[in-house]
């Protein structure tokens, strides 16, 4: 937040036309202006940026200092490409402005854009730099294009210059990267502790998508009332989550408000898709007949009961959606909706490796919720690993049956009880029926 | 309130513990936050040689210009125009003490540039070994009457490479003028003792 004057210099010099810094170093250049002029007049209100054009007929000073960025913006397009850079001139101009800025409190710092050979001599360069530090005028420097040939030369003006780290030095090769993020990780926007760091980033990108930190990081800074206001309904979305969970486990998860509740633990990235799953759940529910709603809180259930570990959704998906595959597409859209967000940052392999146990745990599951429908008063958990191994002993009497299995299975549109999978599963019901019966 | 100087103070007391030497030292009223130098080795070491008259022998803080660079701007602003009387300087050993200082006065920023084009209000050739500050070189009065900024130029030293000052002091007369609005409450009528009149809001007897 220090207050500062700042005045930039770009490089118009014909050097600029080529496009090794896409889409040409010129537009790279402009890009890099307007990003600096943001970033330096946001950090203090009252911070003042300038530019000048080095190349050309001479020496120009495109805009005075001025608080107004769009000003910077709007006539750094016009600047014309041609002629060679005089960089010392350039230098001096810049430095002659400063001096007569309106408020004298405001450092004095000078940006050189530095695309083009540099013609003047190391020596001359560091008698300039040692005047700009006697009389403590800062300087960043930011060496692309030609970087390689001028390194030398603008790393000896970087040490006249230098006073205490207040100025940097920043190359930039070709490459695909753009000019204007390597300048925002740089300590030229970045300021000696990072201090720019988050103005920047928020003045940059649209804040929005990021989630709940990009928010708060930004908020506190410039506008308490909006962070407070979002924190509180965050916090109350929260912990009408939790209430409805809690309220949903005592009453049995057969009613809509389980699966409403279930739902919304299961997609708990963002506030917006669990309300989105809430409602499409719950309408779904209410609207449709029984099996519908059987339908619904199985694929609920199914998606947070491995929705603890991200990578498991996207497993979970499939077996979730096979079963439910001629149903209307509004079961599926929360189903899919929720796990997409959840999966992003999932690592594939891992789905692969986990897609065998998810699958029996997410038709255990199922067949779960799908029972205490019937047997009511069974409690049952969203929870991820654990839950089925308890609710599968719960359900223990019940599964010995499998008559009621098959019949049950049968009467679930979608699932054709030949299939393989569900026969594995049942025997292996079956099979854990007669191990538990042997050990007694 | 001051208990000495042209405006003492009407207790009618004597001041037994108050010392009534030479107070005319200017350091009250240097605005010692905004005190700034350009050139300077280390940022803000120039507020340290502004003290008390009577700690200006202590070796401990100093200000010392850049490398191979004798030269010195000094910034000393006012919190109210003051009359300087003079001034006392005590440098460094070995050539490193201050041998021609230039003063001006008034002006809003000076730099380097700006300070060898402009005249100087005084000049002072300062003796070299001057260590306990024993000698004050003393203004042209009649133009240092309404000061409110100094800058002080260090052109050159005695040899060395860089410049060293101990201590600056100044003596002159303090105004205590400020640059406020002025409370005032207005009479249309004489009022007797022992009534409160307040200003502000309206304080019209």
């Amino acid at each position: 937040m220090v207050l500062e004057a700042s005045f930039l210099c770009i490089d118009n010099s014909d050097y600029m036309r080529n496009g090794d810094h896409a889409p040409s170093r010129m537009e790279a250049q402009l890009d890099a202006v307007n990003l600096l002029s943001g970033a330096k007049t946001q950090s203090n209100p009252e911070n003042v940026v300038g530019l000048l054009s080095t190349a050309g007929r001479g020496v120009e000073v495109q805009v005075a200092l001025t608080g107004d960025v769009g000003q910077v913006l709007s006539l750094s397009h016009g600047i014309k490409i041609g002629g060679n850079a005089n960089l010392s001139a350039g230098i001096q101009v810049a430095q002659l402005s400063l001096k007569h800025r309106q408020n004298k409190n405001q450092r004095q710092r000078i940006i050189v854009f530095v695309g083009s050979p540099v013609q003047e001599e190391e020596a001359a360069l560091v008698k300039l730099g040692k005047k700009l530090k006697k009389n403590s005028v800062a300087m960043d420097i930011i060496n692309f294009g030609e970087e390689a040939e001028n390194a030398a030369k603008l790393e000896a003006l970087l040490n006249a210059v230098n006073s205490d780290d207040n100025s940097h030095l920043v190359t930039v090769p070709p490459g695909p990267h753009v000019l204007s993020d390597i300048l925002l990780s740089s300590p030229i926007v970045q300021g000696e502790d990072g201090a720019g760091a988050a103005m920047a980033g928020m003045g940059g990108g649209g804040g929005e998508g990021a989630g709940d930190f990009a928010g708060l990081a930004v908020d506190p800074n410039m506008d308490p009332e909006f962070a407070w206001a979002l924190r509180v309904s965050m916090e109350e979305e929260r912990a009408r989550q939790e209430a409805a969970a809690k309220a949903a486990e005592e009453a049995g998860a057969g009613s809509a408000e389980g699966a409403a509740a279930s739902s919304g633990e299961g997609a708990a990235a963002a506030p917006a898709s669990d309300a989105e799953m809430a409602e499409a759940a719950g309408g779904a529910a209410a609207g449709d007949a029984d099996e519908q709603a059987l339908l619904e809180q199985a694929l609920a259930m199914s998606m947070p009961g491995a929705a603890a570990e991200q990578p498991k959704t996207p497993a979970t998906a499939p077996p979730a959606e096979t079963p439910g595959a001629p149903v209307g597409g509004a079961s599926e859209t929360p189903a899919s909706a929720a796990p997409p967000p959840s999966a992003v940052p999932a690592p594939a392999l891992e789905d692969a490796v986990m897609a065998e146990a998810d699958e029996d745990e997410a038709m255990q599951l199922a067949l779960a919720m799908s029972m205490s429908q019937g047997g009511g008063g069974e409690s049952t958990t969203p929870a991820p690993a654990p839950a089925p191994a308890p609710a599968a002993g719960d359900m223990s009497a019940v599964f010995q049956d499998p008559s009621f299995l098959q019949s049950v299975l049968g009467s679930l549109p979608g699932v054709d009880p030949n299939d393989p999978r569900i026969q594995s599963v049942l025997q292996k019901q079956d099979g854990d029926k007669k191990e538990d019966e042997d050990k007694k | 309130m001051a208990h000495s100087g042209p405006f003492r103070c009407q207790c009618g007391q004597i001041h037994a513990d108050q010392y009534d030497g030479p107070t005319n030292d200017l350091l009250p009223y240097i605005d010692t936050a905004g005190v700034s130098a350009l050139n300077e080795s280390e940022a803000g070491a120039c507020r340290r040689i502004f003290r008390p008259f009577d700690q200006r022998l202590q070796r401990d803080a100093w200000l010392q210009s850049e490398d191979d660079d004798p030269q010195l701007l000094i910034t000393i602003p006012f919190t109210s125009p003051v009359k300087i009387q003079s001034l006392t300087v005590i440098g460094g050993a070995d050539g490193s003490a201050p041998r021609e200082l230039r003063a001006y006065i008034n002006q809003e920023a000076l730099d380097f540039d700006d300070a060898d084009r402009m005249m100087a209000v005084q000049t002072w050739q300062l003796q070299e070994g001057d260590a306990e500050g024993r000698i004050e070189y003393p203004t042209q009065f009649s133009r240092f009457q309404n000061v409110s900024r100094l800058h002080l130029l260090v052109v050159d030293n005695y040899g060395a490479d860089e410049t060293t000052i101990y201590y600056i002091g100044l003596k002159g007369i303090g105004t205590d003028h400020q640059r406020k609005a002025v409370q005032a409450v207005y009479e249309l009528r004489p009022v007797g003792q022992g009534t409160d009149i307040k200003a502000g809001a309206g304080g019209i007897a």
